[in-house]
């Protein structure tokens, strides 16, 4: 009847994760969002045709890029190891259109 | 547990039971997803993330919820069906677009089939990034929807 | 070997079907036979019985700029031959019909619809023309996979209702459920009609995922295509993502680096493991056993944060590249991959070994939602659930691919076809995974992981099968200019479900959701 305790469930103790008390943080191959180092950007816009659901734009101010339309795929990191890393940030949920725009900018 | 991880998280059951006295019921549609969030959504109430501990459940009817979990970019066939689960839940209500496609279509945007984007059809309180979106990503979303609300209840009292 | 045993289908045909092909090619492992339109149901229909020939796959293409006319494309596969039988008439131009497959093959029949729906070619003597995909308020004559209809045109609603079968008699009733389910599920529509507990016919009504992903990888460049290939049905990214870049491989006849072939056996495996483990699981929290459940998910979670280890994706994303892998698996991956599957194994015995002997589990699964072999096999079920009714098929020793050919591995069967036999069977496979990981890791040559795929010719077609979880699925591709002109997709649900509503008969109505569980169907797969 309580053969359920060999699945060590005593053993194990507490498996529930304190977040949001505590930081998660993913390990470190997680794709998160792309983090653009204005200062090596060259504005090749390779990164901009790379990008599967055009997410990149180079604008005035520097690059942009649209957490809403992004899909974490890694092409961009891949095209431009120099000035594009997939960090692990994952914290991403904003109230507006507005908060799903990042911008990188130059210099 | 230190002292301060435990402040953090009576706050946070603090602010669940103000805006919706002690819980918040999440209804999830999905509006044409991949079942890729659906995967996700389900790893919420598993023992590592246990959202029931904040008293956050996943309830089986838009009846019986205050949020709308939305994931996919809206389908043309799921739009309707969309539009009768958001009128059949009762207000204050909101709503969460969830993934890449449900905030902008994602890889499908364009497509004949879709409407690109929860918020075409329905208002959008909160967007929550990612193609998933990590179970993390989700609980802060709903974080940040909590204190939306609370900002809106505060504005009409 | 295989083109002398392909000829021979040729040479054995009767003669009153011999003098219908009009040419006859062998392609690699794919016998292409060209007929008549008037003549396709017959030689199909021949094939299909003489050699135990499964359909794989039946699609359309629009030809009318070139040809002046469609073409109808029927695939088989003939048992016992790593090799398949390609069927291509062309209808007569400007004609909008043909004759229906469904009568003599039955599997034909969504196959059918879909072509219907898609294309407006009308399938005479089809037992049952409703549409599939497109819905009730869908505008007549728009068809969307047709050439002059355009990516982004959003045809207006019109008034129309879908004529659900109607069951009458005395006490039955009907229940109608979806499409928002009460669980985390996908959307789609079940009608039971009851009488009293038992259900007496289910009618199952999808396409509210339908997201046109065949339209959009026409228009899609081929590197971009692996991305929409990982998200026509999500939990199995890596088995569609792994059948697109194949397929596009072999279109331009590429090698893939053997290393890669390895990491993506690795990666199919894992996948299985989580999604497996999942529907167990599953299994578990639908008979109300939460102890199981819990701990199952428990182990799927451990499961997921594995490949997010590995690859970065909990989803196993951005892993498949056309011509090869993204990310290698280096020598600290695999110890930490070895590592972390001796722990899953371990504690997936226990569950094992905890829901095996639970009586009131057994009292739930045994002898519900039966699939008979005969009607297994009638209606072409695919994967665990057709190995589960004693169907002995599985793609990955029958056409292998990848690293399949050089690893040992058992295709697990069962013989009731009932939940319980369903369960049994996606244990065993998740133990033969564990054990294909472990020799793949073994096995896994040095060397490059990725090489260069150019110059993908226009006007070849390709097509490649993958067992992924759920059975075996299909893509295969038309090459247009830079991206395909057709790419069909067949996941292993679009098999399953006729299957499943012949399963529930009989069966009352809150067994009805375990059933649902053990077939575990993806509806975006389906609905694509």
């Amino acid at each position: 009847m309580f053969k359920f305790l060999k699945l060590g469930v005593l053993k194990r103790g507490v498996q529930t994760k304190p977040y949001p008390q505590e930081p998660a943080v993913p390990f470190d191959a997680f794709i998160g969002l792309p983090v653009v180092d204005g200062a090596a950007c060259d504005r090749c816009s390779h990164c901009v045709s790379a990008c599967p659901v055009q997410a990149i734009s180079l604008t005035d101010e520097g690059v942009e890029i649209s957490t809403a339309r992004c899909i974490f795929c890694g092409e961009c990191a891949e095209v431009c190891p120099q000035a594009i890393k997939m960090s692990r940030e994952f914290e991403l949920a904003a109230t507006s259109r507005e908060g799903l725009r990042v911008v990188y900018r130059h210099g | 547990m230190d002292e301060e991880t435990e402040k953090l998280g009576e706050e946070l059951k603090r602010k669940v039971r103000e805006v919706f006295g002690r819980s918040l019921a999440i209804r999830e549609v999905d509006a044409g997803s991949c079942n890729g969030c659906e995967v996700e959504v389900n790893s919420l109430t598993n023992a590592i993330h246990d959202i029931e501990r904040f008293g956050l459940h996943i309830v089986a009817s838009p009846r019986h919820a205050d949020m709308l979990l939305v994931t996919g970019p809206v389908t043309r066939n799921m739009e309707i069906p969309l539009r009768q689960t958001y009128n059949a839940t009762p207000g204050p209500k909101m709503v969460v677009a969830m993934g890449s496609c449900a905030i902008s279509g994602g890889i499908y945007r364009g497509s004949y089939a879709v409407l690109d984007g929860v918020d075409k059809v329905l208002p959008v309180d909160v967007y929550v990034p990612g193609c998933p979106p990590r179970p993390q990503a989700i609980i802060q979303g709903i974080l940040v929807a909590l204190g939306k609300m609370e900002e809106r209840k505060g504005q009409r009292s | 070997m295989t083109v002398e045993k392909l000829r021979l289908i040729v040479e054995e045909l009767p003669p009153e079907l011999y003098s219908k092909v009009r040419s006859a090619k062998v392609r690699g492992n794919d016998l292409r036979l060209v007929t008549g339109i008037d003549d396709l149901a017959s030689l199909a229909k021949h094939i299909h019985g003489a050699y135990q020939a499964p359909l794989v796959t039946m699609h359309a293409t629009d030809d009318r700029a070139a040809e002046d006319c469609f073409k109808l494309y029927v695939i088989l596969s003939p048992k016992g031959m790593d090799a398949f039988v390609t069927i291509i008439a062309a209808l007569e131009p400007r004609s909008q019909r043909f004759v229906s497959l469904t009568p003599q093959i039955n599997e034909a029949d969504w196959y059918e619809r879909e072509v219907q729906d898609m294309f407006g070619l009308e399938a005479i003597g089809h037992p049952d023309p409703r549409p599939l995909v497109l819905y009730d308020d869908w505008p007549q004559g728009e068809h969307p996979l047709r050439k002059d209809f355009p990516l982004d045109r959003r045809p207006p609603r019109v008034k129309g209702e879908y004529p659900f079968t109607k069951v009458e008699g005395e006490g039955v009733y009907e229940i109608p459920v979806g499409p928002v389910h009460a669980g985390v599920i996908e959307p789609g529509h079940f009608r039971f009609s009851v009488a009293g507990e038992p259900i007496i016919n289910l009618e199952v009504r999808l396409g509210y995922v339908h997201k046109g992903i065949e339209k959009i990888s026409e228009s899609t460049p081929y590197w971009r295509g692996t991305h929409l290939a990982e998200r026509i049905s999500g939990d199995n990214s890596v088995a569609h993502s792994t059948a697109y870049c194949q397929t596009v491989e072999a279109l331009a006849s590429a090698e893939v680096p053997e290393r890669a072939e390895y990491i993506r056996t690795v990666m199919l495996e894992l996948e299985r493991i989580y999604n497996l483990i999942g529907d167990i699981s599953g299994i578990a929290l639908d008979t109300a056993f939460s102890v199981g459940a819990a701990n199952g998910y428990l182990l799927r979670e451990k499961a997921l944060n594995l490949n997010e280890c590995l690859t970065g994706s909990r989803l196993l994303r951005s892993v498949n590249v056309i011509g090869g892998v993204r990310k290698d698996l280096s020598a600290n991956d695999r110890e930490k991959t070895l590592s972390a599957l001796v722990r899953l194994k371990l504690e997936f015995e226990d569950l094992v070994d905890l829901m095996v002997t639970s009586t009131s589990l057994l009292d739930r699964v045994e002898t519900t939602g039966r699939l008979s072999t005969e009607m297994a096999i009638r209606l072409n079920v695919v994967g665990p659930v057709a190995r589960a009714s004693g169907v002995d098929r599985d793609v990955r020793r029958d056409h292998p691919y990848a690293a399949y050919d050089r690893l040992n591995f058992l295709v697990p069967r069962g013989t009731a076809g009932d939940v319980n036999a369903r369960t049994r069977v996606k244990i065993d496979e998740v133990r033969e995974s564990f054990s294909l990981i472990d020799q793949a890791l073994d096995g896994m040559p040095s060397g490059p992981i990725r090489t260069v795929v150019e110059n993908i010719p226009a006007g070849e077609m390709a097509m490649s099968l993958v067992e992924s979880p759920r059975g075996e699925l299909v893509h295969w591709i038309l090459a247009g200019k830079e991206r395909p002109y057709r790419h069909k997709i067949r996941d292993a649900s679009f098999c399953n479900w006729l299957a499943m509503e012949e399963a529930v008969l009989g069966n009352i109505v809150p067994d009805f959701p375990l059933i649902n569980k053990s077939f575990n169907l993806s509806y975006s797969g389906n609905d694509l």
